[in-house]
């Protein structure tokens, strides 16, 4: 009886396997007489910052589609292999590690989570794979961690908070400052404080408050940054702590009686609707509505009408980074990591924001950030940014010199 | 320095009241069932996704408020009723491990249920009109749906408390926690009143949810910190004590909201430091019966 079930278990392995064999011929057969590129995409579908992730995979997708519907490079079509990192960074690792050995991907795109691009910026020098990174910005990237094989299109920390000090810097002397309780906004408040000293040296941080990631209660923190009086505060909170805070602080009066400046993302602005304030100082990555072209129309009509809503940052970097990679592919024939990476190195690319290029030292793009203040924009289903000020990247970026010094651990 | 003070211990109070609502289901089931219902942080945040869908279909208006606060609790306490009666009920007499697992599944099924449904993306759900404002108190505007929040938290400790010591339910419900089989012995369904329990339980879980939904996000780990404060409180306030869970969510609102103003970079230990004293000091919680 036993052996009798698992003979037939058995045979049922072999058939299933057979036609699955078969299947995969007959696919492959069909669609393209060369085999697909594979685009390895490691990102965090689950976790807080999953909204973010999919925007992504949607936009890069969306680039990969339109690369393959005008024929592919080469006549090769785009394959996009998508895997799910849960935001930890070792399942990063692990599935970025699998793509290249078992799934036999030819290049990397941009993780999610910082933490997780950490992760797998490691596995890509370890294979010599490229990987163009879309969201993650931590300075350490472009840092101790860099390798020829990296390349980012996303302003990092320090170009941020560099920005942010230039931006609210002058005219504010007494600045508070609120931040979730972690990496990313400890570094923030440093390198906004060291640059803060050169935009004016009579500015100072008078207050910091450091609520946990994730708070559901700000109401003490607020009571405690009014009383501080500040002519501006500073606050690093994103996602669903600033949607928390804003609606907390509002009945407070604090956007009536103190100027707010805020890291800011186009999921924000949708998630709060009308309930988002007017007049507060939103810096943003790459709000689709902060460029005006005809290119960036005709990407927010593509989007809008496939995905159902508005390109959110993230969107526009994942298109624009599966372009440059497409880009570097082409015009090397569908080189190895090192000739595409030196392609990439010298493009001029045209991209949804403009221009960006590549610096040899860290293989930064010179993406631009934003600044302005909330208030209702023509056209836009939720409000966006007024008197958007473009802040060029050659303004805010590390100089080579200072690169290198990090890199030495300095 | 006095109206800082002020102002500030009445947002801890308010925030405590939320927490009341929440806990107070969880020292219920616990206090009687003696299941810890992880799922209860879910039943929570599954509330206020409810509330922003209500307000959605209904309006942004004071009626899609009302109507949010009454379906959220109505749906989530039949969910509850579900849940013990379809699964709880047949794991009843094992080890209580099993029914640690169930629970634990149910929140990881009710993540991924609203991921299906709402995507992952957070979310938010205004004020109500008629509280979106704010009151003068001694000179500084104070949110007005937090005095709403603190009259709700007032009124389901007063029911609560009624309910359990006036009614006859509430007397069957003290005597089953001390003696199950005697209960059942004098002719009363005991299985029957565990589901009532567990319904009514997640039900304020439901309510606690839909209260909070206007003042913070609703988004997919909103009910991982309330979770873990509602244990708090049926730890510090003594497992199955209204009463109990009323007096510590207040502590636990207070210490957080004084305490910052105090030591800010202390702020995440407070409610730590105050289990940790408890436990060292009345294990059973401060109205916690002596076991």
């Amino acid at each position: 009886m036993t052996f009798y079930s698992v003979s037939r278990r058995g045979m049922l392995g072999t058939v299933m396997g057979a036609a699955v064999t078969l299947f995969g011929l007959s696919t492959t057969g069909v669609s393209a007489d060369e085999p697909p590129i594979k685009i390895g995409l490691t990102t965090d579908l689950t976790g807080i910052a999953a909204t973010y992730a999919r925007a992504q995979v949607d936009s890069v997708q969306l680039a990969i589609d339109e690369i393959n519907e005008a024929g592919g490079i080469n006549g090769r079509k785009l394959e996009l292999l998508v895997r799910d990192s849960k935001l930890k960074p070792e399942l990063g690792s692990s599935l970025t590690r699998d793509l290249i050995v078992r799934e036999k991907i030819d290049y990397l795109i941009g993780p999610d989570a910082s933490s997780v691009g950490v992760a797998v910026t490691g596995v890509a020098k370890q294979y010599k794979k490229i990987v163009v990174m879309t969201i993650p910005n931590t300075p350490r990237l472009v840092g101790e961690l860099f390798h020829p094989y990296f390349f980012t299109i996303v302003p990092s920390g320090t170009m941020l908070a560099r920005a942010m000090a230039e931006g609210i810097g002058q005219d504010n002397e007494k600045i508070a400052f609120i931040g979730g309780d972690y990496e990313a906004s400890h570094q923030a408040v440093k390198y906004f404080g060291a640059w803060l000293e050169k935009v004016n040296p009579k500015a100072k941080i008078i207050s910091e408050q450091w609520p946990k990631l994730g708070e559901p209660d700000f109401t003490p923190y607020i009571t405690q940054l009014m009383s501080a009086q500040p002519d501006i505060i500073f606050s690093y909170l994103w996602g669903a702590d600033l949607i928390a805070f804003i609606k907390q602080a509002k009945p407070y009066g604090l956007f009536e009686k103190t100027k707010f400046a805020t890291l800011l993302f186009t999921d924000d602005l949708v998630a709060l609707g009308d309930d988002m304030p007017d007049g507060v100082i939103g810096q943003m990555y790459a709000p689709a509505f902060g460029t005006k072209s005809e290119k960036m129309d005709a990407f927010i009509k593509k989007f809008t009408d496939k995905f159902g809503h508005y390109p959110s940052d993230w969107a526009v970097m994942g298109y624009d980074g599966m372009m440059i990679l497409a880009q570097g592919i082409k015009d090397t024939n569908v080189g190895d990591s090192d000739a595409v990476s030196a392609a990439i190195q010298k493009l001029k690319f045209d991209g949804l924001q403009g221009e960006v290029v590549f610096r040899e030292v860290d293989h930064q793009g010179n993406v631009p950030s934003f600044l302005g203040t909330t208030g209702k924009v023509e056209g836009l289903p939720f409000k966006g940014l007024v008197d958007i000020k473009r802040i060029p990247a050659e303004t805010v970026m590390p100089t080579p010199e200072e690169i290198l010094a990090q890199r030495k651990g300095g | 320095m006095w109206t800082d003070i002020i102002i500030q211990l009445l947002s801890g109070i308010s925030r405590g009241m939320i927490l009341f609502v929440v806990a107070s289901g969880l020292t219920l089931i616990f206090g009687v069932l003696r299941i810890a219902n992880f799922a209860h942080g879910s039943f929570y945040m599954l509330a206020a996704f409810l509330a922003f869908a209500v307000t959605n279909y209904v309006g942004a208006s004071n009626l899609g408020f009302v109507a949010s606060l009454i379906v959220g609790p109505l749906l989530i306490g039949a969910f509850g009723l579900a849940f013990e009666y379809l699964l709880l009920r047949r794991i009843a007499d094992r080890e209580h491990l099993y029914q640690l697992i169930m629970t634990f599944a149910m929140t990881l099924i009710i993540a991924d249920g609203i991921k299906m449904f709402w995507g992952g993306a957070y979310r938010s759900i205004g004020y109500p009109p008629f509280l979106s404002g704010s009151i003068d108190i001694l000179g500084r505007p104070f949110p007005t749906y937090y005095l709403l929040v603190i009259a709700m938290g007032v009124v389901i400790a007063i029911l609560l408390s009624l309910m359990i010591e006036r009614t006859r339910f509430g007397r069957t419900l003290s005597a089953a926690v001390v003696d199950p089989e005697m209960v059942g012995a004098l002719g009363i369904n005991v299985p029957k009143l565990y589901t009532l329990v567990f319904g009514l339980g997640a039900a304020l879980a439901g309510l606690g949810g839909a209260l909070a939904a206007p003042i913070g996000s609703v988004s997919l780990g909103i009910g991982d910190s309330i979770i873990i404060e509602s244990f708090a409180v049926v730890i510090i306030g003594g497992s199955g004590s209204i009463p109990g869970a009323f007096l510590a969510a207040l502590i636990i609102g207070i210490v957080q909201a004084l305490g910052i103003m105090v030591a800010p970079r202390l702020a995440i230990a407070f409610i730590f430091i105050a289990l940790c004293a408890v436990l060292l000091l009345r294990p059973q919680g401060l109205l916690g019966r002596r076991v």
